[in-house]
């Protein structure tokens, strides 16, 4: 009760907060550089529109700066919901090591507000379901944090157009954004779009006192149908020079899901 | 060698104009280099780069997490932490530390993760949110909880709930030195801004950030007071012994390019300002003091005894060459051993000490006379025929009346000073590197006092499997060493993973107490662990606990402020638990910048072992080759090398304890307390080769000649380095106060054992012979 008077009100601090900031980028940031960086934010959501739904089994390596890696792998499903209020649903089913097999989580994604979520452990053989008001923090261990991982919808970020520039054989879009969600561990992200696929190639994050931390990479893009999935997210933390590699495999899109496959309850079932 | 002597001294005085020019010119231009001299602010510079402990240390943190810090700790004079005041300030600063520099994580009471349980719904949140709205109940009841979680209570809740700390991780981006710096004023202007928001609020500043920055600290504060009063004191010795205007100035101009110059090398050469080699310059002033002090007076003497300006500072400058050549030489060589040590600054203690001495000779022998012959100089005054002259033959006479009870007396009391040498212990804590004039220490004070402290042992507990930390026979022997742990009178906070994993079990099972214990299967303790991960927020997670492949967590026991000895008896029962207890061998040696520190005094001392040999062989040679006599130089050198030792025998009683300092001390200072005895042995032996006189006599003639001039140069070392024992950083203090007992022990020893030694083998009637023969002082020169 207590919590959810204090998220109303931190809502209308960040509502506030937003109609301020939405009033000063005509001070300082040309409008059409606003409208061109949401623009070419919403061209790269649209592209993916219309996937239904997808299976890819994911494997997470981290590496740290001594050059240990260990590694984990898992399955996850995704479910696309077509309102722009709410984001996808997810299941990540871990599949090793083997102590933790079998765990699943469960995500259903809101744009601004706390994810529901639930997880699945078998050894206890109970669903709990856990808050989720901590988007910021690492994805298990890895240098991913939640929020990197989760459906970057539009509405979650203000955007700003930077610079057109050449990346790999192609042209990217560089645009900036800045968090809508108040508890981020970032002040804002570059992302370099490329033109040709209007998939992300490279996001830089910067941390809440400004400086660069890490980077994401994309590559190994390939097309299934109309959408570009990249083979391998990189993500490389400048500070301490730890790193996590994420190798997507066996894309599968339309594969039948449905709602009743993404509710608490199917957790138990999955294999 | 006299010939071309002569040649070089007519040709300076000759050419006198452009000589000094050219060594003006020549000064500016070394002396340029300090424009790259940066200083170093970063504990680790004490340590070489293949020093075993640091690396052991580095490995530590690669696999867990960087271990900077800094460390805000809070107090109000009323009240307690949970109190609605406190908390108010704790979650206010929280939000602000993320945006120090370089800030990666934030731990405070504040944002401390809570598991909440509600059925099967569980919720991780901050401990404290909104303190300005929370009731007294409820913050009642987070103090409670706070109490029972080993990661906060004692370690940044004080046991008395009055103080209370909030942790800031740091990993610096970059230039260490400047980024450090930046940090760390940046987190004194956030410390400004909390204590002028809330009036009456105590913060104390700590952490490995702060500590680094009390380096810059303390040689600021150094430079501000020991350079000037070097030179108040190079002022006031130049005026009482030369009682001559230019011949202060001459001093002063030595003195300030000797110094920049050597620092000006030091810059081109890469090397860096740092904590110790930062008393360089006092050492090069005290030395070239010294330097110019000999030549000046002597050519007061030559005029006094009539001679032409010229003539005079031509025949001093003859008679004092090879002196303060040899003098500048042992020194530099005995600086520059320092170099055997791996700890950086004593290197660059010792190669910008040498540099400068090397400059300071230079300039005595180039720029002084050149200078000299064109200013007013007025010759001694007479007055020095007073006491000092008549005292100096009363101790000849007395020396050599009873050399051999002085001997006896000599020996049996050194061999006992020595003996009790070995008694100092040794007490490196990096806290007490920081004279309590300073506000870093206080502050560490403050914190040892009101919180816990500073000392951190650094534990890796290595399952050996991937996964493995999941085992319940590894999470049961962990658990095991904690508890046994927490109930050693030295400890006063242990943080473990194995506290996490109960408190899940606990959370997990309806929040039952009796679930506050190790899951029973592993792969119940990995899920819940996966649980946990899914739930931190940003900067929480465990990865400064849990190493990259689930295989090793670190445990870190804080202990009390006790001596290294008390550190060294319980490390010594951890290491019994172990071997008892932990069968697998789960529990790694430890490290830390703490362990780092206590070692390396004896790792200093060792390095320093060859350095000292070194030391004694070459100047030893040097005194052979300069006395043109080996039994003599070999005597020379012991005579030397004694007092250094009778000094840590001193020490012993009136101290007891010594630091760092003790590591370089032989080497450092056997090159300066040498040259007394190149100056005695010198005369003496010109006395029995030139002069034809039995050892009685040239004693006698030594005395005489060079006996004020001993106690003059002993007075100005003694004094320069005693200035030195003000400093504030505790390393530079006792390496001041120890060479300045060293310089009086020695020469008590060159006026009392040398000349005893000196007349071994001479029976006792041959010298009641010669007592009292010959009273007519100075023997004039030919």
């Amino acid at each position: 009760m207590l919590n959810q008077f204090r998220q109303s009100k931190r809502k209308t601090l960040a509502l506030v907060a937003g109609a301020f900031l939405a009033v000063t980028p005509l001070a300082s940031y040309a409008q059409e550089d606003v409208q061109k960086g949401l623009e070419i934010a919403t061209r790269s959501d649209v592209t993916d529109n219309g996937f239904g739904d997808s299976t890819a089994t994911a494997q997470m390596v981290l590496r740290n700066a001594a050059g240990q890696s260990s590694s984990r792998e898992l399955v996850i499903m995704t479910l696309e919901r077509n309102s722009s209020k709410v984001g996808d649903k997810t299941i990540s089913l871990f599949s090793t090591p083997a102590d933790i097999k079998g765990t699943a989580v469960l995500s259903h994604a809101k744009i601004t507000g706390n994810d529901d979520q639930w997880i699945y452990l078998p050894a206890l053989k109970r669903v709990k379901r856990i808050s989720s008001s901590n988007k910021s923090g690492p994805f298990v261990g890895s240098e991913f944090a939640y929020e990197d991982i989760t459906a970057q919808e539009v509405g979650k970020f203000d955007y700003r157009w930077i610079k057109s520039e050449k990346c790999g054989g192609a042209t990217c879009e560089v645009i900036e954004r800045t968090p809508n969600y108040a508890k981020s561990g970032y002040s804002r992200q570059l992302v370099w779009i490329s033109t040709k696929t209007w998939q992300p190639e490279q996001i830089q994050f910067f941390d809440r006192a400004g400086n660069h931390v890490k980077t994401l990479t994309y590559s190994g893009y390939k097309q299934y149908g109309k959408f570009w999935r990249a083979g391998k997210l990189t993500m490389v933390n400048l500070r301490n020079g730890k790193s996590t590699d994420l190798i997507f495999t066996d894309w599968k899109f339309s594969t039948g899901l449905s709602d009743r496959d993404f509710k608490s309850s199917a957790l138990e079932d999955l294999r | 060698m006299s010939r071309l002597l002569m040649n070089y001294i007519d040709f300076i005085l000759a050419r006198r104009l452009w000589v000094i020019i050219g060594v003006v010119i020549a000064s500016f231009a070394a002396s340029s280099g300090m424009a790259y001299l940066t200083m170093a602010s970063d504990y680790r510079v004490f340590f070489g780069p293949d020093n075993p402990d640091l690396k052991k240390w580095d490995d530590y943190q690669a696999t867990f997490s960087k271990n900077d810090n800094v460390f805000f700790v809070l107090q109000y004079p009323q009240g307690e932490a949970f109190d609605q005041a406190m908390a108010v300030v704790v979650e206010d600063l929280t939000e602000r530390a993320w945006a120090l520099p370089n800030a990666t994580r934030v731990d405070s009471i504040s944002n401390f993760q809570r598991t909440l349980v509600v059925d099967d719904f569980l919720e991780v949140e901050d401990l404290i949110i909104g303190a300005s709205e929370l009731s007294p109940e409820e913050l009642r009841d987070r103090s409670d909880f706070a109490v029972t979680e080993p990661s906060l209570y004692r370690a940044i809740l004080s046991e008395d709930l009055r103080t209370t700390g909030v942790n800031i991780a740091i990993e610096l981006q970059g230039n260490p030195d400047t980024e450090g710096r930046r940090t760390a004023v940046a987190a004194y202007a956030m410390a400004d801004e909390i204590r002028a928001k809330y009036p009456d609020l105590k913060i104390a500043m700590n952490g490995s950030m702060i500590m680094n920055y009390g380096f810059v600290q303390s040689g600021e504060r150094d430079a501000m007071t020991l350079i000037p009063g070097m030179y108040l004191l190079m002022l006031v010795l130049t005026l009482v012994m030369l009682r001559s205007f230019s011949g202060m100035i001459a001093t002063l101009i030595t003195i300030v390019f000797s110094t920049t110059v050597a620092l000006g090398i030091a810059g081109f050469l890469g090397m860096r300002m740092a904590p110790i080699a930062i008393i360089a310059p006092n050492i090069i002033l005290t030395l070239a003091i010294a330097d110019c002090i000999h030549i000046i007076s002597s050519i007061q003497k030559h005029l006094r005894a009539g001679m032409e300006k010229t003539e005079a500072i031509k025949e001093a400058l003859r008679k004092n060459f090879t002196a303060v050549f040899i003098t500048s030489v042992t020194t530099a060589v005995g600086f520059l051993t320092l170099n055997f040590s791996d700890a950086l600054p004593f290197q660059y203690l010792g190669n910008i000490t040498a540099f400068g001495v090397l400059a300071a000779w230079i300039l005595a022998v180039t720029f002084v006379p050149a200078f000299l012959s064109y200013m007013p100089l007025k010759p001694a005054t007479a007055p020095r025929e007073g006491w000092l002259v008549t005292f100096m033959g009363r101790v000849a006479d007395f020396t050599i009346y009873r050399a051999r009870g002085i001997l006896v007396t000599g020996s049996v009391l050194s061999v006992a000073l020595i003996a009790l040498a070995l008694t100092n212990t040794l007490d490196d804590r990096f806290s007490r590197y920081f004279s309590e004039k300073l506000q870093v220490r206080q502050d560490l004070d403050f914190v040892s006092e009101n919180l816990r402290g500073q000392d951190i042992f650094e534990y890796e507990i290595r399952s050996g499997l991937t996964g493995g930390i999941n085992n319940p026979e590894y999470l049961k022997t962990l658990d095991n060493f904690v508890t046994w742990l927490r109930a050693q009178p030295e400890v006063d906070q242990v943080s473990a993973f194995s506290d996490v994993i109960k408190r899940l079990n606990q959370n997990m099972n309806g929040d039952d107490r009796a679930f506050y214990t190790i899951p029973d299967s592993p792969e119940l303790a990995a899920q819940y662990l996966l649980l946990y991960e899914l739930s931190l927020p940003f900067g929480l997670d465990l990865n400064n606990q849990i190493n990259i492949d689930k295989s090793s967590t670190r445990l870190s026991v804080i202990i009390k402020d006790i001596k290294i000895v008390a550190q060294n008896d319980f490390l010594a029962r951890v290491d019994g638990w172990a071997a008892a207890n932990d069968p697998e061998g789960l529990i790694q040696p430890p490290t830390g910048i703490s362990l780092l520190f206590a070692k390396l005094t004896l790792r200093n001392i060792t390095e320093m072992i060859t350095g000292n040999i070194i030391a004694v062989v070459v100047i030893g040679l040097l005194m052979m080759a300069t006395l043109r006599s080996v039994g003599i130089g070999f005597i020379s050198v012991v005579t030397n090398a004694v007092p250094v030792m009778i000094t840590f025998g001193l020490w012993a009683i009136f101290v007891g304890q010594i630091g760092l300092a003790a590591a370089v001390i032989g080497a450092a200072s056997l090159g300066i307390v040498v040259d007394d005895s190149v100056h005695f042995l010198t005369k003496y032996l010109r006395g029995r080769r030139e002069k034809n006189l039995n050892k009685e006599d040239a004693i006698r003639y030594a005395f005489s000649e060079v006996g004020e001039a001993i106690v003059f140069t002993s007075i100005i070392v003694c004094a320069g380095f005693a200035l030195i024992a003000f400093s504030t950083f505790q390393v530079n203090a006792q390496l001041g106060l120890l060479t300045a007992i060293t310089v009086i022990v020695a020469m008590f020893f060159d006026f009392l054992v040398l000349p005893a030694i000196l007349l071994l083998g001479t029976t006792r009637t041959q010298s009641q012979k010669t007592k009292g023969t010959t009273n007519v002082e100075p023997i004039p020169a030919k």
